[in-house]
């Protein structure tokens, strides 16, 4: 049977965030981001432009890195999203990426780093040799006001070093 | 910036989702991926009763390779696409995906979506446009198919009629001996094109012209193919290379705007024509070779 929802009308909608199955109720028009900040209270994934533009509000649903800005809550239903606050354990442990960020000076205000270190995750994971310019290529999805981007760059590089060393 | 309300309706089959489409027609819209509509919704540019959600459709979601066209289903997602060597018969096709908007859009935009959104500046209807594709439309009564060059027909504007919904894009696979070349000029990466050429050459034994197309977006309110008829059976020397670049700047009409004026956009056509032709030449003589 054909789901069909009414404009007014709210539907639960099921979703695996980090690992934990939560629930909560949304409109149709309501869209993935507010779902999870609003209704889930998970506020790490911020909210800039809302027209998919800055890449502040990317997560990983299903392991893919997303604007969640694009998306409504009702077509996420039963969907597993990863978000920042699934990355470190605790405050003191933070990932390889987040510790390389913080060395690199990669954020100053930290509106845009949520979403670019989700980029991230998938980017790394599917290509754990990056060079500078897929780096950059896939970086220019975020946009941030404040660094440059240079120390965002360098971090990620340091993380890629630090794999290839370890590794070898 | 929230969408108006709109009603969601989930089709699991091409059947029902034209089904809905013909039960709501103009106040029913249809969203794959949603890279485009998703920010026209957003910003409340269109306002549908009905938005009909056909992400969850298995039988669009394929690649099919035909004799002499692959048949990209209405939602293959950008990325799934780039990452399938079967999109090598396709060469352009290939080409001009890494230029669609970005890495994280790519992960949920579909080709057909672009194909429906029909930007005048997007690279995925010129794509289609240079390689001679076509668009396959379905209504609840009947399946019909549209040239690209027929389907396009202004600003976010298509022949789609309102009870049509795009189940594939039908892109022909690339003959022997042809080169292909997509080159954009925008601010900055992912943005839409200011200028965007692409163009296929196919050449004989003897290094004259076979089939030759070359198309310009973001200048005017459609993708355009350039007058080549001309140069069918000639060899393509510098003389010709100056005639392509003298016809892309005839019969269009660029805006001006923010980011570029009438003029550069006009001047851009000419150089950007010129250099995919060259590169889809020198292609298609190494593939001759
Ligand atoms: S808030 Fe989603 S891309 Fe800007
Ligand atoms: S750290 Fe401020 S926007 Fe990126």
């Amino acid at each position: 049977m054909m789901l069909e929802v009414s404009a007014e009308s709210e539907m639960a909608i099921r979703v695996t965030l980090n690992g934990v199955a939560r629930e909560g109720n949304a409109t149709p028009r309501m869209q993935l981001a507010d779902f999870l900040r609003h209704v889930l209270h998970a506020y790490g994934t911020h909210v800039g432009c809302e027209h998919g533009v800055c890449g502040a509000c990317t997560v990983l649903i299903d392991g893919r890195a997303v604007r969640t800005c694009m998306m409504f809550a009702i077509q996420a239903d039963g969907a597993d999203i990863q978000t920042v606050e699934g990355l470190a354990s605790s405050p003191d442990k933070l990932t390889a990426l987040q510790s390389a960020f913080q060395k690199n000076h990669a954020l100053q205000c930290g509106f845009c780093t949520p979403g670019i270190l989700m980029s991230c995750v998938q980017f790394l994971a599917e290509r754990p040799q990056p060079d500078e310019a897929e780096i950059r290529e896939m970086l220019s999805g975020h946009l941030c006001r404040c660094t440059g981007y240079h120390g965002i760059v360098e971090a990620i590089k340091e993380v890629v070093a630090d794999k290839s060393t370890s590794s070898a | 910036m929230k969408a108006a309300p709109f009603s969601y309706v989930r089709p699991d089959s091409i059947a029902e989702a034209v089904g809905a489409l013909g039960q709501h027609g103009d106040d029913g819209r249809i969203i794959a991926g949603g890279q485009s509509l998703g920010a026209m919704l957003n910003m409340r540019l269109v306002m549908p009763k009905v938005l009909i959600d056909i992400n969850r459709i298995e039988e669009t979601s394929r690649i099919d390779v035909a004799f002499d066209h692959v048949r990209i289903g209405a939602t293959v997602r950008q990325c799934d696409a780039m990452a399938d060597k079967r999109l090598h018969a396709t060469p352009l096709l290939s080409a001009s995906l890494p230029h669609v908007g970005h890495y994280q859009t790519r992960n949920r935009g579909t080709i057909c979506g672009s194909i429906a959104h029909a930007d005048p500046s997007a690279e995925l209807p010129l794509a289609l446009l240079v390689s001679g594709g076509s668009v396959e439309l379905r209504s609840r009564k009947k399946t019909r198919v549209v040239a690209a060059n027929d389907f396009f027909v202004s600003t976010l504007t298509t022949a789609r009629l309102a009870d049509e919904m795009i189940v594939a894009a039908l892109w022909p696979t690339a003959k022997p001996h042809t080169g292909h070349s997509f080159a954009e000029f925008a601010i900055r990466s992912g943005d839409y094109a200011i200028v965007a050429a692409a163009a296929e050459v196919q050449l004989d034994s003897d290094d004259r012209v076979v089939r030759l197309s070359v198309g310009l977006a973001g200048i005017g309110e459609r993708p355009v193919l350039i007058n080549t008829a001309s140069f069918e059976g000639q060899k393509l020397s510098a003389d010709v290379l100056d005639a392509i670049e003298t016809n892309a700047r005839q019969g269009i009409d660029p805006v001006n705007d923010l980011q570029a004026s009438a003029q550069f956009r006009t001047h851009m056509a000419g150089v950007m024509a010129r250099h995919v032709v060259f590169e889809a030449l020198n292609r298609a003589r190494s593939d001759v070779l």
